[in-house]
């Protein structure tokens, strides 16, 4: 019997949940770089595209996300710049390209997207890749069996209808991005997908458990019959979940946490009463300058109006030294978690954190919102805050009412919590970053992983302590750390009074189930 | 044949990225008349979805676009249903 070896995964790299057992097929792709192929005609090439549009039209099929997808793909396989390039590249050769060339106007077209400054759209390099990759040669996946567990480098959209079509148990890669379409497809089919895994080439073919609702891969499980237990049991209750989804309790809330506009739909979807936490990140980084007022103003407002009546907080720009913003005075540090970061970088920057105050408040006319100040950890912080509101309604044509909280990450709030419930309207407890200044261990360091537990009594005894404050004071107090939603946490958290538990858009409806399996 | 220059705010909240870029190009399949945009120095064919991208306008910023051609008219409207809707 071989021995069992358990790799953790982040969490929040699980794009979409579930359980599954099965083979590791390790997936490489062919290379194309080399020359030697023979050259392909050009009007070949454009036969290959019509026919690579009605295999396209036939495996996406019109509707839903599927056939949205499919849809994008036909239009870039249409693409007159695109076809400009390879005639382009025809001309030099005769009317004939080689394998080589057609690589290279892949290349660029990449290369355009990248330049683009937003990740969005730069993620669409998969797509490109995609459809190269098929164009050139024609070739899907073999020797996929049923249940197998996909283990590869890049994931593209064709690969997950091919994955689904032979009915895979679920997909890792090491690459990817919750927002690329290959990920809102994993979503969509309902296949088990998590990114960013470390390399497993050495696992290839061995029997792996993937455990994508905690994050964890386990190669050569030991107690498989267990493993078949869980597996069924979640599959059964998937089959409940539905009208979990549309309840609504007196006393609690499941909200969702977000961190793009794209996850608004699937929030909806997945019944969230509202927004506990919109990331603000999205917006920041990876440009050369910082988002404008109206660019702001209109993702905000959008936001808003989707969930309206319901609360959505969202949250102001959260970075650290960690995160390299050219735009941004940060200090290069030892140590960006005990640096400056969250509400310190934005004190350190004023007009970043003015701007974003100014969109917020001229978007709170179209909803109903809250600002959430993160990574605080004295008064004087809020008070700055909110003597910077305090002047921005004075300059601002109009706006509706909106509420201020903070953040609870930091351990000293958590004892000297009375010094802040006056100053403000509400508070969420950020029981990941909580966990980690209470333990001093690093999340992601798994040297110390044993000493992060956010259910222990210290971060539990935490948690209820500024929920008695804050409720004592007739304030909302909520929760939006991976704490949230760890389903046999919901009681616990139910029994301390908290008024909301934030979680990923789909975990909702299983939360909600929790929620009112505890309340009953 | 008409030919039109507007200059226009983007107030789509997603900007002309990804998804908003494939509606536009989607469309404007149907329009006879030449589309372009002109952003930041650059000119591209509006009926490409991968140049429309590659410029990565972002919402809050001005385009100018330039069509030419029988149904310029309702070229306009299209472009400006897209570029200018604040909820899709």
């Amino acid at each position: 019997m071989q021995t069992e070896i358990k790799i953790q995964v982040n969490a929040s790299n699980i794009v979409s949940e579930g359980y599954a057992y099965g083979a590791l097929k390790c997936i490489k792709r062919a290379d194309f770089s080399s020359d030697e192929k023979p050259l392909i005609d050009l009007e070949e090439l454009k036969k290959s595209a019509k026919d690579l549009e009605v295999r396209i039209k036939r495996e996406y099929g019109s509707s839903d996300v599927l056939g949205e997808i499919g849809e994008v793909h036909i239009m870039i396989l249409k693409d007159p710049l695109l076809w400009e390039e390879f005639e382009k590249k025809a001309q030099d050769k005769g009317g004939k390209l080689s394998a080589k060339d057609v690589m290279d106007v892949r290349d660029y077209i990449i290369s355009l997207l990248l330049s683009s400054g937003n990740p969005l759209i730069q993620e669409r390099q998969y797509d490109i890749k995609d459809l190269f990759n098929a164009l050139l040669s024609g070739a899907v996946h073999s020797k996929i069996n049923q249940g197998d567990v996909i283990y590869i480098d890049e994931l593209y959209p064709s690969d997950v209808v091919a994955f689904h079509d032979a009915g895979v148990g679920a997909i890792l890669s090491r690459k990817g991005s919750p927002t690329a379409h290959a990920s809102i497809l994993t979503q969509a089919l309902e296949i088990p997908y998590i990114y960013g895994v470390p390399p497993l080439d050495e696992y290839c073919d061995m029997k792996v458990f993937v455990d994508a609702v905690h994050g964890e891969i386990r190669i050569n499980p030991g107690d498989v019959k267990k493993i078949m237990t869980i597996i069924k049991e979640y599959e059964a209750e998937k089959q409940t979940l539905k009208k979990y989804s549309a309840m609504r309790f007196d006393n609690i809330k499941v909200m969702a946490n977000i961190g793009f506009l794209q996850e608004i739909d699937v929030a909806r979807k997945k019944g969230a009463d509202g927004i506990g936490l919109f990331r603000t990140e999205f917006l920041f980084l990876n440009r050369a300058q910082p988002p404008s007022e109206d660019e702001q103003f209109l993702v905000y407002k959008k936001v808003l109006e989707a969930f309206f009546p319901d609360k959505v907080i969202i949250r102001l720009l959260d970075v650290g030294g960690d995160k390299f913003v050219s735009y941004l005075r940060l200090p290069e540090e030892e140590n960006p978690f005990l640096g400056v970061r969250g509400i310190r970088a934005l004190m350190e920057n004023e007009e970043i954190l003015r701007t974003q105050l100014r969109a917020l408040i001229r978007a709170s006319e179209y909803g109903n919102l809250g600002i959430l100040i993160p990574m605080v950890s004295k008064p004087k912080e809020v008070a700055y805050v909110k003597k910077l509101i305090g002047k921005i309604t004075k300059t601002v044509e109009s706006y509706g009412d909106f509420t201020l909280g903070i953040m609870v990450e930091v351990p000293s709030v958590v004892f000297s919590i009375e010094k802040f419930v006056d100053q403000i309207d509400f508070a969420s407890i950020g029981t990941n970053d909580l966990t980690q200044y209470i333990f001093a261990a690093d999340r992601m360091n798994p040297d110390v992983s044993e000493y992060y537990n956010d259910e222990d009594d210290a971060v539990l005894t935490a948690v209820k302590l500024v929920a008695e404050k804050m409720l004592e004071a007739g304030k909302p107090i909520g929760i939006c750390g991976e704490l949230a939603g760890k389903r046999h946490m919901t009681k616990k958290l139910v029994s301390f009074g908290i008024s909301s538990l934030s979680v990923a858009p789909a975990k909702v409806p299983r939360i909600k189930k929790a929620v009112y399996e505890a309340i009953k | 044949m008409g030919r039109i220059v507007k200059r226009v705010t983007v107030t789509n909240p997603e900007g002309l990225h990804a998804r908003p870029a494939g509606k536009l190009v989607k469309l404007l399949s149907g329009v006879k008349s030449s589309v372009t945009i002109k952003y930041k120095g650059k000119e591209i064919n509006a009926k490409s979805v991968l140049s429309v991208m590659a410029l990565g306008i972002n919402p809050g910023e001005e385009i100018e676009i330039i069509i030419e051609g029988e149904d310029a008219e309702s070229a306009l409207k299209i472009v400006e249903g897209v570029v200018c809707a604040d909820r899709n």
